[in-house]
């Protein structure tokens, strides 16, 4: 019999069986602790099985500004993670409700936005408005990318366009935020969701760590945590993760017009 | 903060010192033959002059975005609009000294104007918050912007800021909510926008106020994705030390961005900059408002709408393959 291995939580350090701690999807049964999760992994816990389509994932990081070291970074990101791309883009089916999904990964330079990015966040909005189609967005993301300087700045200019288009068909748009949410990140389309909902903790600001430890005022404990969004009035609601997928498929149901729900088993993950 | 002077600039201040004293010499002994070489002379220095600017590394271009003379918005606001009149707060909660706007008119006609407070002294970049708006300055600038809109004024918005503030307040009042809220009004605006970076443009503070129809920049402004001391932290993971690198990596020139099409043209600044000859720098600055103003009033809505949309949407470079 193969010994069973288990995970140590990031928060408590308790000692998580490997096969829970997936059931659980990576929360911590001890302390609710939300653990990272791949964009896969996100994708499989939120869309309904077998119904993801996804698209360019052609797209590649060049090193536009010749910026020391990038290329080697991004390969070594790469081979880590096994991943192909930085952000999974396409259209799904969540309770039946066909939505335009973009999903960000963490592992590839902190999950901070270039130009690749930002332009394939940009046609997966983009072809939610041209397909009328609801949007999810799942941010992950240490913010704009540095070794793209500016072209990486403009993408929250680009990505924030794409949204206002898409708001202006009269289209639904969902932007959920997950440890961690940081900088133009959340300085654009990020924050330009209708409903913004967050999972528990989650660490979400604009001013990034190395900003924040120079502050010499007195911070709250949950400073920059969800909780504290919450608290004044800049997010909708937060949501445990076992919860999400169900109150995304009510949220799709609100807005749905009438369209057809694929069944009123829903609430049940 | 550095001294008034930037290194390579002594030795130029100090030529031009050299060249007043032998003119006042000449005045002073018109039999002497001074008078007639001071011309060569002043040749010479401007040669020597536009050698050194030449060599600049991007470096030295950030120290001189920041330079301590550099002219900052309310000399540029006085010396291009008529009677303008500042109005205040974001009619929520506050009003942010870091970003200015209000109402002018410009070869006669109206104009709503944006523009980051940076402060001449210490008292005043104090008052000012070093240029750095709290959200309540985005959320005047966004309020303007709609005022704009509703009276189909064309918007000019100065840029000149380090950053976007970051304390406990601005994250308690959603800094990066405010600004995402701005990109967004600048995406549909219904009205022409012009945006000249005069000096720092800081990331998300910066572009807060800058998503224009024509984006413009003086020869010696800045503009990134981070401060280099705050890059070379983030990237070297150090106190700034490599800044200077930071800064040659981050390719911030106004001739950088330009060959990226992240901005629509630049505006030469006078031999040394614009704190040399405000004046000069004033006159190139209006003619650039007044063509590309031109332009952007005779074109149809649509048409400007389209045109900001397409502008936004090239910017990016990536590969693609076909899978």
């Amino acid at each position: 019999m193969a010994v069973s291995k288990s995970v140590s939580c990031r928060n408590c350090s308790a000692e998580i069986q490997e096969s829970a701690f997936e059931e659980y999807h990576k929360v911590c049964p001890e302390c609710d602790h939300h653990h990272y999760m791949s964009a896969d992994e996100r994708l499989r816990l939120l869309v309904d099985d077998g119904s993801f389509e996804s698209y360019d994932n052609g797209l590649y990081s060049l090193n536009p500004l010749n910026f020391p070291d990038y290329e080697a970074k991004l390969q070594q990101d790469f081979a880590k993670t096994g991943l192909k791309s930085e952000v999974l883009a396409g259209i799904a089916k969540i309770g039946g409700y066909p939505t335009a999904v973009g999903i960000a990964d963490v592992t590839i330079r902190g999950g901070t936005v270039g130009s690749v990015a930002g332009e394939k966040l940009t046609r997966c909005i983009e072809r939610a408005t041209k397909e009328r189609l609801p949007l999810i967005t799942v941010s992950v993301s240490g913010g704009m990318r540095m070794q793209e300087g500016t072209l990486a700045l403009m993408q929250m200019a680009k990505t924030a366009a794409a949204c206002v288009e898409h708001a202006k068909a009269n289209l639904f748009y969902i932007s959920v935020m997950t440890d961690p949410t940081f900088g133009g990140t959340t300085a654009s389309f990020a924050s330009l969701g209708h409903i913004i909902v967050a999972e528990p903790a989650a660490r979400i600001g604009f001013a990034g760590p190395l900003a924040v430890a120079s502050i010499r005022e007195q911070l709250p404990d949950n400073f920059q945590k969800a909780e504290f969004l919450l608290e004044h009035g800049l997010i909708d609601t937060i949501v445990h993760r076992r919860a999400m997928r169900s109150l995304l498929i009510d949220l799709l149901d609100f807005h749905s017009d009438g369209l057809p729900s694929s069944s009123a088993s829903h609430r049940e993950i | 903060m550095r001294s008034k002077n930037l290194d390579f600039e002594k030795p130029l201040i100090e030529l031009g010192q050299h060249i007043e004293q032998l003119k006042s010499f000449a005045e002073e002994n018109p039999e002497s033959s001074i008078a007639e070489n001071i011309k060569a002379l002043e040749a010479d220095a401007d040669r020597f002059t536009r050698h050194t600017l030449q060599k600049l590394t991007r470096w030295d271009k950030v120290w001189l975005a920041r330079h301590e003379e550099r002219p900052q918005t309310p000399i540029y606001i006085n010396a291009l609009f008529d009677d303008p009149i500042e109005l205040h707060g974001d009619k929520l909660f506050d009003d942010d000294q870091a970003l200015n706007g209000g109402l002018a008119w410009f070869d006669g006609n109206p104009i709503v104007y944006l523009a980051h407070q940076k402060g001449k002294n210490l008292k005043e970049r104090q008052a000012v918050n070093f240029g750095m708006p709290h959200p309540e300055g985005y959320r005047k600038a966004r309020r303007l912007m709609k005022f704009a809109e509703k009276f189909n004024r064309p918007i000019i918005s100065f840029v000149d800021t380090p950053a976007a503030h970051f304390d406990r307040g601005s994250e308690e009042r959603g800094q990066a909510m405010a600004i995402a809220e701005n990109l967004a009004e600048m995406a549909r605006l219904q009205v022409p926008m012009i945006v000249i970076l005069i000096g720092e443009g800081g990331s998300g503070g910066a572009l807060a106020i800058a998503m224009g129809d024509r984006v413009l920049m003086m020869e010696y402004a800045i503009y990134c994705v981070a401060p280099p001391e705050a890059c070379s932290s983030i990237v070297w993971k150090d106190d700034g030390t490599h800044a200077p690198q930071a800064a040659e990596a981050l390719k911030p020139t106004a001739v950088d961005l330009l060959e990226f099409g992240i901005i629509d043209g630049i505006i030469r600044e006078p031999l040394g900059g614009a704190h040399r000859d405000f004046p000069m720098a004033a006159k190139r600055v209006k003619s650039a408002i007044r063509k590309h103003l031109k332009e952007l009033m005779q074109l149809d809505r649509d048409v400007l709408l389209q045109q900001r949309s397409e502008r936004y949407r090239r910017i990016g470079i990536y590969g693609e393959e076909n899978l």
